[in-house]
């Protein structure tokens, strides 16, 4: 039997999600992905057009398929390949073509359907899934995936303007300030230093901390049966903290334990009490999200530059709103050591804050109302929808669904990180093979339950 | 390696897994039970408290109780805040790794290379059995046993 599996979100994850069911479904299958913008393959990190955005991970990472590695780099060689004399990080803005590129080449003719339309609702039935879109129509489906991405609307919100969608300023004097030091922060500095802003940049955040430096270095070979499953977040950091401390006292590098630790993120994640969770996301969350999350060399170069010629200030500070007065702006910053928000002033403030901690907002579009109606649930912490170990949709009963998966940043709730390409290729593999094994997997998984 | 400090902790939650829900052990009936030195539990009790996998009450009514439900706590996770990483032998190890003193190859020595494998499958074991699972083994084998002596 033909398969239909309808994927919501036509970005990043709905491409490659596409891709390896194509690749692993032996073309027994057909694909609709419904996406309401006109780009397939580029969300929110490659709608970008800027040389200077690149990718915080090497091109050898970067494949859509983790059955074969090179494949990304088989492309670039062929289509760009004096990118790949600049070193093994390259622009971002590339992406979405590579990833149209692999549909075209995984995708039976006449077996991918593009529907340019927003999703809003998955129902699951006894023998399939109903997906409902803007219009009112429903799709009927197989299996469905939710690839919705962040789930941040490209729109500013008042007074902020959004780093990713909005024109940079024409007064190439203005006074900026970016709220966040994160990796946006990163791109959108790069972005006014290449339109020629002579202006002075501000960015504040709690505790001001900037993204590390990508360096060489060897990865770490950790087992699980190393890592200290299960115990307090207080003794885990501090069994980090040693490790790295004794590796770098034998002459290794900080970075090869971040990055042994990479694989295993997401059973660290996992078995973390959930107390221990808060504490992390309080205290240590910024800490480890510059050690984990790094700058290529020639970003990080440039922004070392701005720092030091005084143009980029990095000041520690919570932001709390924003204000305009005459034609100027006015972000109320809370400073350490402060017993009342400071005004900064400012013509133009970017919201580069991260994804992750921003519990406080309404769901919109498809995972808030597959939350009403109680095809799906938060997980405990609030962070994002709750999803099995093999992906899988949580009802609001608990229960895990067999029809509907999530893949890429709509799951980060539940596995901490499944935001790096490395990360979702994964996911897509585990899903289009649960998918396309069908009866095999059934009594696999029934095995995997028993206690 | 399981060392007597593996041995001793893990009977202690076993010990603590047993107790009614809103109570505390003191360490001293414990280590009677057991017929372990105080001193010893004391600092084994310590050790998984850092951990997080026990809590201490203070004062006269005093002692110790699981930090989480004894199905959430796996006896993997104990073992590696008792005994450092799973590994049936030093070298096996990544971050409390030692070199055999009479190795003259590492990379090809035939020992290490199948403890690397056993290392695996002790995690796979230990890290899905909870504290819950134990208790039942241990229900499980008494009733066998009585059997055994009914019979005979």
């Amino acid at each position: 039997m033909t398969h239909h599996i309808v994927i919501a979100g036509g970005g990043a994850s709905g491409a490659i999600m596409a891709a390896n069911l194509f690749r692993l479904g032996d073309g027994a299958l057909r694909v609709t992905l419904v996406e309401a913008s006109d780009e397939i393959g580029k969300g929110l990190a490659y709608l970008t057009t800027n040389p200077s955005h690149l990718f915080n991970v090497r091109s050898a990472q970067l494949s859509a398929f983790s059955g074969s590695p090179d494949h990304f780099d088989r492309w670039l060689a062929v289509h760009y390949p004096e990118l790949t004399r600049n070193g093994p990080f390259v622009p971002r803005s590339i992406y979405g073509e590579y990833l149209e590129a692999a549909l075209r080449e995984t995708a039976p003719v006449g077996k991918l359907r593009i529907i340019r339309q927003a999703c809003v609702g998955m129902r699951e039935l006894e023998n399939g899934v109903e997906v409902t879109l803007a219009d009112g129509s429903s799709l009927p489906a197989h299996f469905a995936i939710v690839a919705t991405g962040f789930g941040l609307k490209p729109e500013s919100e008042g007074l902020l303007s959004n780093p990713w969608t909005d024109p940079l300023p024409e007064n190439r004097d203005a006074r900026v300030l970016v709220i966040g030091t994160g990796l946006t922060m990163v791109d959108t500095v790069l972005s006014l230093l290449d339109n020629g802003h002579k202006g002075k940049i501000v960015a504040v955040s709690r505790r001001g901390l900037v993204s590390q430096r990508h360096a060489l270095h060897r990865p770490l070979q950790l087992s699980t049966a190393d890592i200290p499953l299960g115990a307090s977040i207080h003794y885990l950091s501090r069994w980090l903290t040693d490790l790295v401390r004794t590796h770098v006292k034998n002459g290794g590098d900080w970075r090869d334990v971040m990055d042994g630790m990479r694989p295993h993120i997401q059973t660290v994640w996992k078995n973390l009490p959930t107390e221990s969770r808060q504490r992390f996301l309080r205290h240590a969350a910024a800490f480890w999200d510059v050690h984990r999350h790094r700058m290529p060399p020639a970003q990080a170069t440039r922004i070392a530059a701005a720092l030091e010629s005084g143009q980029l200030e990095i000041v520690k500070g919570r932001f709390l709103s924003a204000e305009r007065r005459g034609d100027r702006l006015f972000a109320n910053v809370m400073r350490p050591g402060w017993y009342e928000p400071g005004p900064f002033k400012a013509d133009i403030i970017y919201d580069c804050r991260g994804v992750r901690r921003r519990t406080d907002q309404e769901l919109k579009g498809l995972v808030g109302a597959l939350v009403e109606s109680g095809a799906a649930r938060l997980e405990k912490l609030g962070l994002g929808l709750e999803f099995d170990r093999n992906c899988a949709l949580v009802n609001a009963n608990g229960d895990a669904s067999s029809r509907i998966f999530g893949i890429g940043p709509v799951t980060l709730g539940t596995f901490w990180e499944s935001i790096a390409v490395p990360d979702i290729r994964e996911q897509a593999r585990q899903i289009a093979e649960r998918i396309t094994s069908g009866r095999r997997d059934v009594t696999r998984n029934s095995v995997a339950r028993l206690p | 390696m399981l060392t007597m400090k593996g041995k001793y902790g893990l009977k202690a939650l076993h010990y603590l897994s047993g107790i009614p829900e809103g109570t505390v052990a003191q360490s001293v009936e414990i280590a009677e039970t057991y017929g372990m030195s105080k001193k010893f539990l004391d600092a084994i009790l310590a050790d998984l408290r850092n951990g997080g996998f026990v809590e201490t009450r203070k004062g006269r009514s005093g002692g110790y109780r699981l930090a989480h439900r004894p199905e959430d706590i796996m006896v993997g996770h104990a073992l590696r805040v008792l005994d450092g990483p799973l590994a049936p032998i030093s070298c096996a190890s990544r971050t409390a790794y030692q070199r055999c003193s009479d190795c003259t190859d590492e990379a090809t020595c035939a020992v290490r290379l199948s403890m690397l494998e056993v290392r695996e499958a002790i995690a796979s074991v230990l890290d899905t059995k909870s504290l819950a699972d134990m208790r039942s083994m241990v229900e499980a084998a008494r009733l066998e046993q009585d059997e055994f002596l009914e019979i005979s």
